[in-house]
């Protein structure tokens, strides 16, 4: 076991203009998607990232994929760095890279058939004879559960059920043989049952092909089940980290403790309740001084307002909050 | 307590040309004045429809066949159009999934909730313009929010800003058809304590549909269970969580992660749910069901009553056990 993926520093700015004439005429203004972000991945390990809508989640899934180039920051696979890597470099790296989306209904093309969606990526990669990549699909269609693959290969993505076409996409990711996955809300548009059936296979294949997953989750419910290490983002900026079942439990970030008081609980004997305060802010723009969360937060304090609070080391976890002595004994 | 929604026997199909959809089948139900009813199901079990059955806003190739819905001892399914508007909003208003498609984008709030009003109720522009910013503080929004325009507001005070707009006409009955589905965690939370809210103040009667039991467990008193256009389980909140009877019902409570608790492992239900238009012979669940009796291949169940309030359609139990 060593470390498989290192994000150093990692920061993401999109521009903002607003219309047509401040696209000519004003400076651009920036959104910190992700914002001086660093972590590492433990080969075998599942990390899972969440947070509420625009907490950059998404966006540090496709940083660390290269499918955006970050603003600044470094992004190391296998101890190599990949930040700035092109060409047939690039495409080396990102055999091993691999993602599934939320969407399986946009994810697949509806013009190609399940068979040639999965030719596809080793077509890109010259991967294997013409000949024998029939019965690598094949096989690789039985391992995500889609029998008889020669019942599936034929068929169009609108001919398939939104479980199966989820199958479909995990099966095209994993025939490349990467070593890493980002999982972005793989489950999220799915039903009940057909949620817990993917989450299983995703579970088993990791387990049987040796993988390490980021999986992006708004659902710290869901995140609890399927990663053994949880980052808590808010507006760009990593608020919580550590071993998930001790951040669950026990919770030192204010940020964190919101969340998971709002996750409801399928128990009736259980209520909700959230903390004051915690309400959205009106037009949250993301505010420029001190720490993100302090608009919402119950225990915001004058020095919250004006500075930065690190991402510090508390026993096992790492936390961004000037209060956490007094939010741990709330 | 007054019954005030009693839906009997209610039959909605659709007729597409790849066959009958038997949206919702057969369907009993019954809303008292004040209790919140969820109606729990998966995709395509045709929870909206029963919720627009209930509206009459069912449209072509769509169709109410059979049965009844009474609205206070009255049917409301022979009404004519004209009369069915009269009802609603009035009697029985709706919260949608999306606000942002639920408002329109080029009219303020204050516009938008006063125009509901006029239409509605015979009061004047200025006692409506009061009301609306009235409403609008009972949701947890300020009255400045009245000269916004949708775009302007978060999503969650969009959602608020509609409900605040359904409860326009002091209706007795607020159906919300996934009410908290495209909002953010602690938003929803938020929500979901409001309409608890709303209904404790207004003895107000709340339907809530939704695919999400956790949602379901924290704000209803009763809940229905559907699968393939039928209730299989029906019973209030406690018991359908401590004592689920049919093996649909226990397998999607054991499909939802919690957070509190130890962490146990969730239960896998195998298959899909059926295609509405091509429903198995006997149960329609039966392809699925771990409990399946040879009995469940052949002959659909009936629902009964297994304890006092509590009604499941499964051959598990009853006079078919017994056989």
């Amino acid at each position: 076991m060593g470390t498989l993926l290192e994000v150093v520093d990692l920061k993401k700015y999109f521009p903002v203009r607003r219309g047509v004439v401040g696209y000519f005429k004003e400076k651009p203004r920036y959104v910190p998607a992700v914002d001086d972000v660093s972590f590492k991945v433990e080969e075998g390990e599942t990390i899972a990232l969440v947070g509420e809508s625009g907490s950059g989640k998404t966006t540090l899934g496709r940083l660390i994929l290269r499918l955006i180039e970050p603003t600044s920051g470094k992004i190391l696979f296998e101890g190599k760095d990949i930040t700035s890597l092109k060409g047939k470099e690039l495409k080396d790296v990102r055999r091993k890279m691999q993602i599934v989306f939320q969407d399986p209904y946009a994810a697949l093309s509806p013009r190609q058939t399940v068979r040639k969606a999965m030719e596809e990526p080793l077509i890109i990669h010259n991967l294997y004879e013409p000949e024998e990549r029939e019965e690598i699909i094949a096989k690789m269609l039985r391992a995500v559960g889609l029998n008889p693959p020669e019942f599936f290969m034929n068929k169009y993505p609108h001919e398939l059920s939104g479980g199966q076409r989820q199958r479909v996409c995990i099966a095209r990711a994993l025939i490349l043989n990467p070593k890493f996955m980002v999982m972005d809300e793989p489950v999220s548009l799915l039903d009940a049952t057909v949620r817990v059936q993917i989450l299983k296979l995703i579970n088993e294949v990791k387990d049987k092909l040796n993988l390490t997953y980021i999986f992006i989750t708004h659902d710290v419910a869901l995140g609890r089940y399927v990663s053994n290490k949880m980052i808590v983002l808010y507006q760009g900026r990593i608020m919580e980290a550590g071993d998930t079942e001790s951040l669950i439990n026990n919770p030192m970030h204010p940020y964190t403790k919101t969340l998971i008081s709002a996750v409801p609980v399928p128990d009736p004997e259980v209520k909700l309740s959230i903390p004051p305060k915690a309400a959205e802010i009106e037009g949250s723009l993301i505010t420029s001084e001190g720490c993100r969360f302090h608009p919402r937060c119950p225990y915001a304090t004058q020095k919250c307002r004006v500075e930065v609070p690190p991402l510090e080391l508390v026993d096992d976890r790492m936390v961004a909050c000037w209060n956490y002595r007094s939010v741990k004994s709330a | 307590m007054a019954k005030l929604l009693e839906v009997s026997n209610l039959k909605t199909y659709y007729f597409t040309e790849f066959g009958t959809v038997k949206a919702v089948d057969n369907v009993n139900l019954n809303l008292d004045k004040g209790q919140c009813l969820g109606i729990a199901g998966e995709s395509g079990c045709g929870k909206s429809t029963m919720a627009l059955s209930v509206l009459k806003l069912i449209k072509p190739p769509g169709r109410i066949v059979d049965g009844k819905i009474l609205l206070d001892g009255t049917d409301i399914v022979p009404l004519p159009p004209k009369e069915m508007r009269k009802i609603r909003w009035k009697r029985i208003a709706m919260v949608f999934q999306s606000a942002m498609a639920s408002l329109n984008p080029v009219y303020t709030i204050e516009k938008q909730i006063v125009e509901a009003i006029l239409t509605h109720c015979d009061i004047s522009k200025e006692q409506a313009r009061e009301k609306a910013a009235e409403l609008l503080e009972s949701v947890g929004l300020r009255r400045s929010n009245l000269r916004n325009y949708p775009h302007e507001l978060s999503g969650g005070m969009r959602q608020r800003a509609f409900i605040a707009m359904a409860l326009s006409c002091d209706p007795d009955l607020l159906i919300a058809d996934e009410p908290t589905t495209a909002l953010d965690v602690v938003t929803q939370a938020q929500i979901l304590m409001l309409l608890k809210d709303l209904q404790k103040a207004r003895n107000l009667a709340i339907m809530v549909i939704s695919h999400d039991l956790s949602i379901l467990a924290q704000i209803c008193d009763y809940l229905a269970v559907m699968y393939a256009g039928k209730i299989v389980e029906n019973a209030d909140i406690s018991t359908i969580f401590s004592e689920p009877a049919h093996p649909y019902t226990s397998a999607l409570i054991a499909a939802f992660p919690s957070l509190k608790g130890k962490k146990r492992p969730l239960s896998i239900l195998p298959g899909e749910p059926p295609n509405l238009a091509n429903l198995p012979k006997g149960c329609a669940f039966h392809p699925r069901c771990p409990k399946a009796l040879a009995i469940c291949q052949e002959v659909e169940p009936e629902i009964i009553e297994i304890s006092s309030g509590h009604y499941v359609a499964c051959h598990l139990y009853g006079e078919s056990r017994k056989r």
